[in-house]
C-alpha cells in the first residue's frame, strides 16, 4: 500500500520539480543551485514519514501522504510559468520513471521513503544526464537543418546586441525593413540564443526573405561569437554597453569584450551602427571601423539624431536629422529608450538603402513589444507595463515616463532588479531613492531585494505607511486592484519568474 | 441530423473575432436538426476539431490547449466527404456541410472556399470567386461600379512599387485622404492623411498591415449606413443600421472593444453601440442603400448573408458603396432580428444552410468523362 502511495507522490513531485528544471533550461548546475538557494527540500512528506516511524500508526501515515500528494498543485495548470508539455519534458519524465523503477527492489518503508523523496531532484538531474547524448544529437540535427535553410535563403543578416534595447530594436528594425526594403525575418519576442533562433528559423524562414534580424545575448564570453558563427552578420547594431548581467561577467570591461564579439564578426565592408549616446558603444564603433560606421543619438555629433522632442501619453514626436536633412515624425511609444531604439532602426534601414523619407514616416507605423514600457490607458489613469527584465537605465526611464503623465497618485509595483552581481544591492538602493521622489505609494514584491529597496525608499523620504510589502506578484497585484483609484498612474516594473519569487514549500 | 462543421479562426487579424462569431453561432444552432462539429484553424494555419474548442478558455491558453484537440485536414479529394484525422489518415469525420465563420484573410477571401470546392464539399456563404472579389476593396469597386452603383474614386499603392520608387503615385488631389489595406476588413490598419505631408505616414500605417492599399478621398460630413442581404429566391435585404463611431470613422477598438464589459465576454459587432433601423433616417437613403445592396449582391454573385457598407456624404447628399463583407461579424444577426419579418438567429442559420445546399445544387452533375485522346 505504501508503495502505491509512494509511486503517486513520486509522480507528482517529479512533475513539480520538472517545472523549475524546465525554467532553468534543463541545466543541472543551475537547477541544483536554485534548489539549494531556495531550500526546496521536501518537508511535508518527510515530516509525515518521521512521525509515522515513531508516533503515528501506519495507516494514518499512508493516508496523510496520500493527501499531501493529492493536494500538490498541478504544475501544468498552476504557477507563473506553467510546465509546458514539450517532447523533451515527456522524455525526461519517462526516463526518470525508468530510472526510478530500477530501485523497486529496495524495500519500501517510511525510512527509505524519506531518502527516496529527498533524492528526487537528483533523480531528475540523472535522467536529464542520461538523455543528454540523445538531446544533443536532436539539437545538433535541428541546428544543421537551420543552418542549411539559412544558407539556402541567404538573407542579409543584421545582428543586434547591447545591454538593453535588443528586443525592442530588433522588432523596430524588422518592421521598418519589411515596410521599406523587402521581406524581413526576425525571431519573435526575446529569442536570442542558438536554440531559440534554430527553432524560429525552422518554423518560419522560407526562401524569399531578403533580410534577417537577430538579437544576440551575451550570456558568457564567446556566446555572441558562437551565435555569429551560426548566423554570420553583414551588419550590426550596438545599442548599449552597460551594467547588466554583471553577475555573469564580473566587471564592465568583460561585458564590453563580450559584446564586441559582434562588432568583430561584421566583415570590413559591412555596416556597424552604434549608440553615440553610450560612451562604450561609441568606443566600439571607433575600435572596429567598417566601410560604413554610423552613430545615432540625441546630440548633433551623431550621424542620425533627434531634436525637438515632445512626449505625450500616446507617443513621442520629434525631428529626425540625417545626412543634412530633417524629417518631422513620431513613434507610438514613450520614453527615451524607445526613441533611441527607433533611431537605431532608422539608421540601419537607411544604411541598407531605404529612402530616408519613407523610413522616417514608417516609424509612425511601428508597434512596440509587449511589457517593455508599454503604456495602457485605463481606469481614467495609466498603467505602464514594464514587466520584462529591468535594468537601472530602463527603470529610471520608466520613472521619468511615470512622472510625465497626468494623474492623481503614482504607484510603483516592483521586486527590484536582479542579475547585477556585486552591484545589485547598491543599484536597487539607488533606484529606490529615485523612485521615492517620483511615487506616492510603493508595492514592494518578494524578499530578493527587499532590504536594499526599503532602505532606498526611506532614504528618499518615504514613510513606512507608503511602502507596502508583499511576497508574490499575485499578492501585489491583488493589493493593487484593491487600492487603485481612478486617475492613478501605475508602474509595474520588472516581474520575476517564480524561479526567483515567493517560497517553494514542498 | 445534419453533420455541421462550424469553421473559424485562420491566419487573419480578425482571428479572435471569428472565434466570438463561431461560439455565438454554435449557441444559436438548433441541436435537434444539426450535430455541430467545431473546426478551428489555428493562427499557424493548422486545422483542429474536438469538444474542447467549444470552451472560451481554450482560446486563452493557446497553443498548449490544442493538445487536447484532434488535428484534422481537409483534403482536396472529393471521395473523402469530411475531415481526415491527420495522425490516422484512414479515419474520416463525416461532414454534410461546412458553415463558414471565418473573418478576414484566408477564410473569408475565397481561399478556404476554393479548397472546399476541390473537395466538392458544400459550404455556406459566397463561393470562392465572389468571396475573393468582395474582399478585394479595389476589385469589388470595379465590379460594383460596372453595375451602376456609385463609388468614390480611388488609387492603389503597392508596397514593393513604393520601395522601388520611394514616392507614392497617388493622383487624388483633394485632401483629406483615407488610406486602407486592400485585403483586410474591420478597419485594421486604416489611416487618415489631412494634408500631403501626412500621406506618406498614412501609407506606412496601412502598408505595415498589407502589401497593397487603397487611397480614397475622405468624406468630411460622413454617415455610414450598412445593410445585409440574404441569399434566396429572391434575395432579401435586412433593415439598415447606422453604426455610431467615437471618432470620425469606426476603429477596430470601436467595433470590437467598446461595449464589451470588463471581465465579461466580448460580443464583437453585436455589442457595438449602433442605431438599427433609425426612425430619423431619411427614407430615400434607406431605399437607395437597400436597392444598391441588392444590386451588388447580384453583381458580385454572392451567397449566404453578406453585409454591404455604404458611405453617405451628408453635404452632397451622395451615397457611395464602401465595401462588402462576405461573412459579417456575428453574421449580422442583430440586423435580421430587427427586420420585417424578424429573422431570429436560429432561423437565419437554417436559411443559410438551405441556401448552401441550393447553391451546391446549381453546379452538381455527373462528372465529365475524360477522353485522353491527345495523349494516346
Amino acid at each position: 500500500m505504501l508503495l502505491i502511495v509512494a509511486c503517486y507522490l513520486t509522480w507528482k513531485r517529479l512533475c513539480t520539480l520538472l517545472r523549475f528544471f524546465q525554467q532553468e533550461a534543463y541545466h543541472p548546475r543551475d537547477f541544483l543551485a536554485w534548489f539549494w538557494e531556495r531550500k526546496a527540500f521536501d518537508r511535508k512528506a518527510t515530516l509525515i514519514c518521521l512521525l509515522s516511524l515513531f508516533l503515528l500508526p501506519s495507516w494514518l501515515g499512508i493516508t496523510a501522504l496520500l493527501v499531501v500528494a493529492y493536494l500538490e498543485p498541478n504544475p501544468f495548470r498552476s504557477g507563473k510559468v506553467k510546465l509546458a508539455r514539450t517532447a523533451r519534458a515527456k522524455r525526461t519524465l519517462i526516463m526518470s520513471l525508468f530510472l526510478a523503477s530500477s530501485v523497486l527492489w529496495i524495500p519500501v518503508n517510511f525510512f527509505t521513503l524519506i531518502l527516496w523523496i529527498q533524492s528526487l531532484p537528483l533523480l531528475l538531474v540523472a535522467a536529464s544526464l542520461c538523455l543528454e547524448p540523445y538531446e544533443s544529437s536532436i539539437q545538433k540535427r535541428y541546428r544543421t537543418a537551420a543552418q542549411k535553410r539559412l544558407k539556402e535563403v541567404d538573407p542579409t543578416i543584421i545582428g543586434i546586441t547591447g545591454s538593453y534595447g535588443k528586443t525592442s530594436t530588433k522588432h523596430a528594425l524588422g518592421q521598418l525593413l519589411q515596410l521599406t526594403c523587402g521581406p524581413t525575418f526576425w525571431p519573435p519576442k526575446g529569442i536570442n540564443t542558438v536554440m531559440g533562433t534554430t527553432r524560429s528559423i525552422r518554423e518560419v524562414l522560407r526562401p524569399g526573405f531578403e533580410y534577417a534580424v537577430f538579437e544576440m545575448g551575451a550570456y558568457r564570453k564567446g556566446s555572441i561569437e558562437r551565435l555569429c558563427r551560426f548566423t554570420p552578420p553583414r551588419a550590426a547594431i550596438i545599442t548599449a554597453v552597460g551594467l547588466v548581467h554583471l553577475n555573469r561577467f564580473g566587471d564592465a570591461e568583460a561585458v564590453y569584450k563580450a559584446k564586441s564579439e559582434l562588432a568583430q564578426a561584421v566583415p570590413k565592408d559591412g555596416i556597424l551602427v552604434c549608440n553615440g549616446d553610450d560612451p562604450r558603444a561609441r568606443r566600439m564603433g571607433e575600435e572596429y571601423p567598417k566601410r560604413t560606421t554610423l552613430l545615432y543619438g540625441l546630440t548633433p555629433d551623431n550621424d542620425c539624431y533627434a531634436s525637438d522632442i515632445q512626449a505625450d501619453p500616446r507617443g513621442t514626436a520629434f525631428k529626425l536629422h540625417w545626412k543634412g536633412k530633417s524629417y518631422s515624425t513620431r513613434i507610438n511609444q514613450v520614453g527615451m529608450p524607445a526613441l533611441s531604439n527607433s533611431l537605431a532602426a532608422f539608421t540601419m534601414t537607411c544604411a541598407l538603402g531605404a529612402d530616408p523619407y519613407f523610413a522616417s514616416q514608417g516609424l509612425q507605423s511601428l508597434h512596440g513589444v509587449d511589457n517593455r514600457l508599454e503604456l495602457v490607458a485605463e481606469n481614467k489613469g495609466f498603467t505602464i507595463r514594464d514587466a520584462y527584465n529591468s535594468n537601472p537605465l530602463g527603470f529610471a526611464s520608466a520613472l521619468n515616463v511615470m512622472r510625465s503623465l497626468p494623474g492623481k497618485r503614482r504607484i510603483l509595483v516592483t521586486p527590484g532588479m536582479i542579475e547585477l552581481g556585486a552591484q545589485q544591492a547598491e543599484e536597487n538602493r539607488r533606484i529606490a531613492e529615485l523612485a521615492a521622489n517620483a511615487c506616492d505609494l510603493v508595492v514592494q514584491v518578494g524578499h530578493t531585494n527587499r532590504a536594499s529597496l526599503v532602505e532606498g525608499f526611506r532614504k528618499g523620504g518615504m514613510r513606512d505607511d507608503q511602502i507596502i510589502l508583499t511576497d508574490t506578484r499575485d499578492e501585489a497585484l491583488a493589493k493593487l486592484v484593491a487600492m487603485r483609484m481612478p486617475e492613478d498612474v501605475v508602474l509595474i516594473e520588472n516581474d520575476l519568474t517564480d524561479l526567483h519569487e515567493g517560497s517553494v514549500r514542498l | 441530423m445534419i453533420e455541421l462543421a462550424v469553421c473559424f479562426g485562420e491566419r487573419s487579424a480578425e482571428h479572435e473575432i471569428s472565434v466570438i462569431t463561431a461560439l455565438q453561432l454554435i449557441d444559436a444552432i438548433d441541436p435537434r436538426r444539426y450535430h455541430v462539429i467545431p473546426v478551428y484553424v489555428s493562427p499557424t494555419g493548422r486545422w483542429y476539431t474536438g469538444d474542447v474548442l467549444l470552451e472560451r478558455r481554450t482560446y486563452r491558453s493557446l497553443p498548449g490547449s490544442l493538445s487536447d484537440a484532434t488535428e484534422v485536414l481537409v483534403l482536396p479529394d472529393p471521395t473523402v466527404r469530411g475531415l481526415t484525422v491527420r495522425e490516422k489518415p484512414d479515419q474520416v469525420i463525416a461532414i454534410d456541410l461546412f458553415f463558414m465563420a471565418f473573418h478576414g484573410r484566408f477564410g473569408e477571401d475565397g481561399r478556404v472556399q476554393a479548397l472546399l470546392d476541390l473537395a466538392e464539399a458544400t459550404y455556406t456563404g459566397c463561393g470562392f470567386l465572389s468571396s475573393a472579389v468582395a474582399m478585394n476593396k479595389h476589385l469589388a469597386k470595379v465590379v460594383v461600379r460596372a453595375a451602376g452603383i456609385p463609388t468614390l474614386p480611388s488609387s492603389v499603392v503597392r508596397r514593393d512599387v513604393l520601395q522601388r520608387s520611394g514616392r507614392p503615385n497617388v493622383d487624388l488631389q483633394s485632401y483629406p485622404l483615407f488610406v486602407k489595406p486592400l485585403h483586410l476588413g474591420s478597419s485594421v490598419g486604416v489611416a487618415k492623411a489631412e494634408s500631403p505631408d501626412q500621406l506618406m505616414a498614412a501609407l506606412c500605417q496601412a502598408l505595415s498591415r498589407d502589401f497593397e492599399v487603397l487611397v480614397e478621398p475622405c468624406i468630411q460630413n460622413l454617415m455610414e449606413v450598412n445593410v445585409a442581404v440574404l441569399d434566396g429566391d429572391p434575395p432579401i435585404a435586412s433593415v439598415v443600421e447606422v453604426p455610431v463611431p467615437s471618432d470620425d470613422v469606426l476603429t477596430y477598438e470601436d467595433k470590437y472593444m467598446r461595449g464589451g464589459k470588463k471581465g465579461g465576454d466580448r460580443e464583437g459587432m453585436a455589442s457595438l453601440t449602433r442605431s438599427i433601423d433609425p426612425q430619423d433616417l431619411d427614407q430615400s437613403i434607406k431605399e437607395t442603400v437597400t436597392s444598391y445592396a441588392l444590386r451588388a449582391f447580384d453583381a458580385l454573385d454572392c451567397g449566404g448573408a453578406v453585409r454591404f457598407d455604404f458611405m453617405v456624404d451628408l453635404d452632397l447628399n451622395a451615397i457611395y458603396f464602401n465595401e462588402a463583407n462576405p461573412i459579417p461579424g456575428s453574421m449580422a444577426f442583430y440586423l435580421w432580428q430587427k427586420s420585417e419579418p424578424p429573422l431570429l438567429y436560429t432561423e437565419l442559420v437554417d436559411r443559410l444552410v438551405d441556401a448552401a445546399f441550393r447553391r451546391r445544387r446549381r453546379s452538381l452533375a455527373m462528372p465529365e468523362k475524360l477522353h485522353l485522346q491527345a495523349l494516346s
